[in-house]
């Protein structure tokens, strides 16, 4: 473990009676970075963050977080680390105030340090004015921000955000990452799940999980190269969405999706896309528009590769 | 027994405002839905998306306006409308100790699927939601998303005309959301109508109309594609749906704070 590794987990497992939440995984994480923990739902992101948090006690094999080994000592690994559930962290019938204050008080601050910390956590979360609110009635957007503010009051190097955007609207998405940048950028490091394959762009590096294990693991960038020249643009006018799946049923077509008026086709690896694209297309006896190759996104490759694992 | 007159909307609204205490959450939305269509509700986070739903399942009355659905007034048949209507909410809940497909049974029972046809909607269904293969566990230890798939697979047990899905898709992967979004579409194609709240923009490109809520009001009623071609035609090209969404909302909540 250098000094910058952050977390460092080596064939950590986890069963539920016979079942394998989490399969033998191994990586680690280095300080600052943003790291994605994607993949399909029961993959086993939320197991690993609770084990990562000291939460649950791994079934077989290492972590260390912090430079502590969650294995033998996961209470000391609590306190100095910030984690937003998956469920809901808040208390809707307290204020905004009352809330930090709580949390505050979980996590043992002074008052006078509170008073800052929650000065600060109210200002980050856009909802200076509006200590008294009721979070019950704070918009999505809003309570996710302070739910963030919260798990930072004691000011974590490390923070875990399990699904911080579910159901948050595009601008307040925006917003959110743009607190995430922020926050990597000053050095705390954050592990954090999604399924907005957009927003994870602007991840530094990404793990994909399928059933309890990583399918591949590697930055925005080299991930989307696998899918290079694979994927093919079908502008068809016409009830996409029927032509899309008349088109998967077709050898060689691993996926292919409606996109507005347009479809988009991944080709198995070796064909020639446009050539592959036109076969097909010919074989259901379809007239496009245009046929054209596009560029792949991080949610082709979640398609591609997890569907490539699960099938 | 009046069946109400048949009529080409599944779903009329007309005027419908809801305040809670002195704060208006819908001003006079009216919209109309004709059979065999999908339209989606979009709209900032307490935009009024919620509200207007449990209004259109008749979970809530209005202040003021009437709701038609298949013809029937929503206000007067409270009971007749179970079969007329399905209606995910944004939080739901199951039974937590029952296994996945007694959750699937009790709630397709209760929703009047005729029991010879509960064992061939629950193969579809929890195979369309990956959860096969979880027949047997408890729904309370399921994770996030798959409880969300799970209520949704309730949901859809039974076909009604009228589909309300309060953010189905919320915390659901990619795979599943289009296995979802293939299935809408079947469920459509056999007549059925759907009305969605999502947050998620490819989602609401995937609808045959969009209305765009802003501060209880509906800013915007269009097919995606025509909301895109009108935005487009203002100047940016290379616009996404998102922008359009964008601009269109921020430009309504400016008009708000000027009046
Ligand atoms: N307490 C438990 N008992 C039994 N099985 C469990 C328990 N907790 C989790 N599991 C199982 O472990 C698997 C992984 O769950 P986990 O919550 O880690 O998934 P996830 O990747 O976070 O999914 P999602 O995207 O839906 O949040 C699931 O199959 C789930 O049913
Ligand atoms: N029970 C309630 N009591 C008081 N105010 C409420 C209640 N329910 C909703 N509101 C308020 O009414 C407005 C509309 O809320 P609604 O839940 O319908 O919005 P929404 O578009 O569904 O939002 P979201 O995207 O967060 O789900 C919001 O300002 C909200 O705070
Ligand atoms: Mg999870
Ligand atoms: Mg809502």
């Amino acid at each position: 473990m250098t000094e910058s590794t952050v977390i460092e987990v080596e064939h950590l497992s986890r069963l539920f009676g016979k079942f394998r939440a989490v399969d033998d995984i191994s990586f680690s994480v280095t300080r600052g970075e943003i790291f994605g923990f994607l993949g399909a739902n029961g993959a086993g992101k939320t197991t690993t963050i609770r084990i990562l948090c000291g939460l649950l006690s791994p079934t077989s094999g290492k972590g260390r977080v912090l430079d502590i080994d969650i294995g033998k000592a996961p209470e000391r690994v609590k306190p100095l680390l910030g984690y937003m559930s998956q469920k809901f962290s808040l208390y809707p019938d307290l204020t905004v105030s009352e809330n930090l204050e709580l949390y505050g008080g979980l996590y043992g601050l002074s008052s006078s340090r509170l008073a800052q910390r929650r000065a600060f956590a109210v200002e980050m979360a856009g909802l200076v004015g509006q200590e008294a609110v009721l979070c019950a009635t704070l918009p999505l957007g809003f309570k996710q921000r302070l739910a963030l503010g919260a798990a930072l009051l004691h000011e974590p190097k490390l923070l875990f955000l399990d699904e911080p955007t579910a159901g948050v609207a595009p601008r307040a998405r925006r917003e959110f990452w743009t607190l995430i940048r922020s926050l990597a950028s000053s050095g705390t490091t954050v592990f954090v799940t999604s399924h907005y394959m957009d927003e994870v762009e602007n991840c530094d590096r990404i793990v994909l999980m399928s059933r309890g294990r990583i399918a591949a693991l590697g930055t925005p960038t080299e991930l989307k190269q696998g899918l290079v020249g694979r994927i093919v643009r079908i502008e068809c006018g016409q009830e996409p969405a029927r032509l899309a799946r008349r088109l998967r049923a077709h050898e060689g077509v691993v996926d292919a999706q409606p996109f507005g008026s347009a479809i988009h086709l991944i080709v198995a690896p070796g064909l020639d896309p446009i050539n592959h694209a036109r076969k097909a297309l010919a074989a259901l006896e379809e007239q496009p528009r245009s046929v054209e190759v596009c560029q792949p996104t991080l949610e082709d490759v979640f398609i591609s590769v997890v569907s490539g694992v699960a099938r | 027994m009046t069946s109400g007159r048949e009529s080409a909307f599944v779903l009329e609204a007309s005027q419908l405002s809801k305040s809670y205490g002195e704060r208006p959450a819908l001003r006079e939305l009216s919209l109309r839905l004709v059979r065999g269509r999908i339209l989606g509700l979009i709209g900032p986070d307490g935009a009024g998306k919620t509200t207007a739903l449990r209004l259109l399942a008749g979970l809530m009355r209005p202040d003021a306006g009437q709701i038609l659905v298949s013809g029937v007034d929503v206000a007067r048949r409270g009971a007749a409308l179970r079969g007329l209507i399905g209606y995910m909410a944004q939080a739901y809940s199951l039974y937590g100790d029952l296994s996945v497909e007694e959750n699937f049974r009790f709630f397709a029972a209760m929703l009047g699927v005729a029991s010879r046809e509960i064992p061939a909607m629950e193969e579809r269904l929890l195979g369309l939601a990956m959860l096969l293969e979880h027949k047997k566990k408890p729904a309370g230890t399921l994770s996030g998303g798959m409880y969300k798939k799970l209520a949704l697979a309730c949901v859809l047990s039974h076909k009604p005309p009228l589909v309300l899905l309060d953010e189905p898709t919320n915390g659901v992967d990619p795979i599943s959301r289009r296995e979802l979004w293939a299935f809408l579409r079947e469920l459509v194609d056999d007549g059925t109508s759907v009305v969605i709240a999502t947050p998620y923009m490819d989602e609401a490109e995937r609808c045959d109309e969009v209305a765009l809520l802003v501060d209880g009001r509906i800013v915007a009623h269009d097919n995606p594609t025509r909301l895109m071609a009108e935005h487009q035609a203002g100047g940016e090209k290379g616009a996404t749906f998102e922008d359009v969404f964008l601009a269109l909302s921020e430009a309504s909540s400016e008009k708000d704070e000027k009046s």
